[in-house]
């Protein structure tokens, strides 16, 4: 539909934007740190260990936006159902789709963008880790470079939980993350509509929010922790939508 | 040609079925429904006076019941307003308006003879409701 | 056949329906009434598996309402079912793409007769037209038993008719048509039958062809069902009396 379309332009504006703004300032932290390495030099004669990048890109918080529009994105499948939901009662129509699979195409649907964008957003991101890193490489010397930083950049805990290079089994919780973050909002939507029979849908929300939890603080280091949950939420929403009553 | 309803304005007093059956034997006594005219088909005269096509169904089996009309299959009805038929027609319907009148004659107290004379004052009346 | 079997709902300690059984023919035009709360909608909304009974089924044609047979019962309501924020040529591709008998003569024409825009988002139509819409988006569907509850909300009288003349002039023999009013004076002659519901309960099921026969009007009829509940409860309150 047309919106789609629309929402998909401003999308992509919105991470051009972040783009722009992340090179941006790291570019300019760069060459802030060499200017900063040379006057050592010149005054002391020793080289000074510059920052890793990792630490860097902590202290200017260049991640922060990142997760500030997963944010969005996670909240967006929740006002597409609402706006189907509620207001215009098109849920009358939703529901009377043929075909066995229409409430489940129903729920994808909600959810589609939302996780193409997360997507997308994760890809984006890495090529500016490699762009931002390239730049780093070139701005500071050599000498000015901790050893292994390559490999120390992607075993920083920041880094490595979008990251997981290092610890390759780490890429399945982070899948069902995406899965789980999409299908929040539309649980919360769920409760909001079912109210009588909403224990159902909370129980989905304490399983996402454990999942998360889990993943971002590294507690229950699990594997399958998330990737349990996700599936769980999934299917609590799915459940729903088959099963809702419109009274 | 077709028989035209549209002069007829139905109400509520006698049921739907009948009205449009009246309406037809009129129609033929007036000369505007002649022998071998069409009827329009059920669903566009159920169109034509909001009402449902059973009740344009019912008119139209005691129509043909009563022989003024003729059903092809597959197509559209035909008048038979023959001699016999207008005979009957007009019998039929200048007797419930005599029965009527006399009745009300009769309940404001007149006699034959007194009708007969307002029967005669009032023939060639032509006054503000001009037929 | 859209058949109604023993249908009993309740919502807490309320009986929306109770023990309700219907069946539904093609070429019929019903009128389904009764006065608020006396479980129209509710009737209507189990048909259309919104909701789920307590007891009863509902089948068509012997099967069980689902995702292979619900694209043959279409859905008009007065609360409006349609997407307020796409315009009627993006509904039309939406219907087509969704309903496989989607009958887009059917929708063209009738869009042309009500003189509705093609481009302007639903939401900003007028009640009118939203009603129109409404009723135009059931009647495409291709469904063969079209459910209509209050679908003139917001119309004036001259709008309902034209309605009334429109449906007649467009329902053919397959169709059947369930319109649940509370406009009995408006839609006498239009329908075939009247079911009539009290209470959750059934309490009145004629065709006019029979209320002709027996020459009662349909308002008359009404009240004689009506007030046999009535009586009975009379009946009954003296007998203990004595």
């Amino acid at each position: 539909m047309g919106k789609i379309k629309k929402l998909e332009q401003v999308k992509y504006k919105v991470f051009l934007v972040l783009i722009i703004f992340q090179v941006t300032i790291s570019l300019l932290s760069f060459l802030a740190i060499k200017s900063e390495i040379h006057s050592q030099k010149e005054k002391f004669g020793t080289v000074m260990t510059a920052p890793s990048l990792a630490d860097i890109i902590n202290y200017l918080r260049l991640f922060n936006i990142f997760y500030i529009i997963i944010g969005l994105l996670t909240i967006l499948p929740g006002i597409f159902l609402y706006q189907y939901f509620l207001g215009s009662k098109s849920i009358y129509t939703m529901l009377r789709l043929p075909g066995k699979y229409s409430r489940l195409k129903f729920y994808i649907g909600q959810v589609r963008f939302s996780i193409k964008g997360i997507l997308e957003l994760w890809f984006i991101q890495l090529l500016l880790l490699f762009v931002v890193y390239l730049l780093y490489i070139l701005i500071i010397q050599r000498e000015s470079i901790i050893e292994n930083h390559w490999y120390r950049f992607w075993e920083a805990n920041y880094i490595s939980m979008i990251y997981p290079f290092t610890r390759l089994w780490d890429f399945i919780p982070l899948v069902f993350m995406e899965v789980l973050l999409a299908n929040i909002s539309i649980l919360l939507v769920l409760i909001e509509r079912s109210r009588k029979r909403s224990i159902l849908a909370v129980i989905g929300i304490i399983l996402s929010v454990a999942g998360i939890y889990s993943y971002s603080t590294g507690l229950l280091h699990s594997l399958w922790i998330v990737p349990v949950t996700g599936i769980l939420s999934v299917a609590i929403s799915v459940f729903y939508i088959y099963k809702v009553e419109i009274v | 040609m077709v028989v035209d309803f549209s002069k007829l304005e139905l109400n509520k007093l006698i049921p739907i079925y009948l009205q449009i059956i009246r309406h037809v034997k009129m129609e033929i006594l007036a000369g505007n429904a002649q022998d071998g005219f069409e009827m329009p088909s059920r669903r566009v005269l159920s169109t034509l006076l909001s009402v449902n096509p059973n009740t344009v169904q019912k008119a139209y089996k005691q129509m043909e019941e009563e022989g003024l009309i003729i059903s092809y299959p597959g197509s559209k009805s035909i008048v038979v307003a023959n001699e016999e038929n207008i005979i009957r027609i007009r019998q039929e319907l200048i007797s419930d308006e005599v029965l009527s009148f006399i009745k009300s004659a009769r309940a404001m107290g007149f006699t034959l003879d007194q009708a007969k004379n307002v029967l005669d004052k009032y023939w060639d009346y032509k006054g503000k409701e001009v037929d | 056949m859209l058949k109604c079997e023993n249908i009993y709902k309740k919502y807490g300690s309320v009986v929306a329906l109770d023990d309700v059984s219907l069946e539904f023919r093609p070429g019929e035009i019903v009128g389904l009434l009764g006065e608020n709360g006396a479980g129209k909608t509710t009737l209507m909304k189990t048909i259309l598996s919104y909701i789920r009974p307590n007891k009863g089924r509902v089948t068509l044609d012997g099967e069980k309402i689902g995702p292979n047979n619900i694209d043959r019962i279409a859905f008009a309501t007065s609360e409006h079912s349609f997407f307020g924020g796409l315009d009627a040529l993006e509904h039309k591709a939406f219907y087509h793409m969704q309903f496989e008998r989607f009958n887009e003569k059917r929708f063209d024409s009738l869009l042309e007769f009500f003189e509705l825009p093609k481009k302007t988002k639903i939401k900003n139509f007028s009640t009118g037209q939203k009603n129109q819409f409404e009723v135009i988006l059931a009647l495409s569907q291709g469904a063969d038993y079209i459910l209509m509850d209050e679908p003139f909300a917001g119309n004036d009288i001259f709008n309902r008719e034209d309605f009334y003349k429109v449906l007649l002039g467009i329902l053919d023999d397959n169709e059947c048509l369930i319109l649940s009013t509370h406009l009995i004076e408006e839609i006498k002659n239009f329908i075939s039958r009247a079911v009539l519901l009290h209470k959750g309960q059934l309490i009145g099921d004629v065709t006019t062809l029979e209320l002709d026969d027996k020459n009662i009007d349909l308002m008359e009829y009404m009240r004689k069902q009506y007030s046999y509940r009535s009586d009975r409860v009379i009946e009954t309150l003296m007998k203990n009396e004595k």
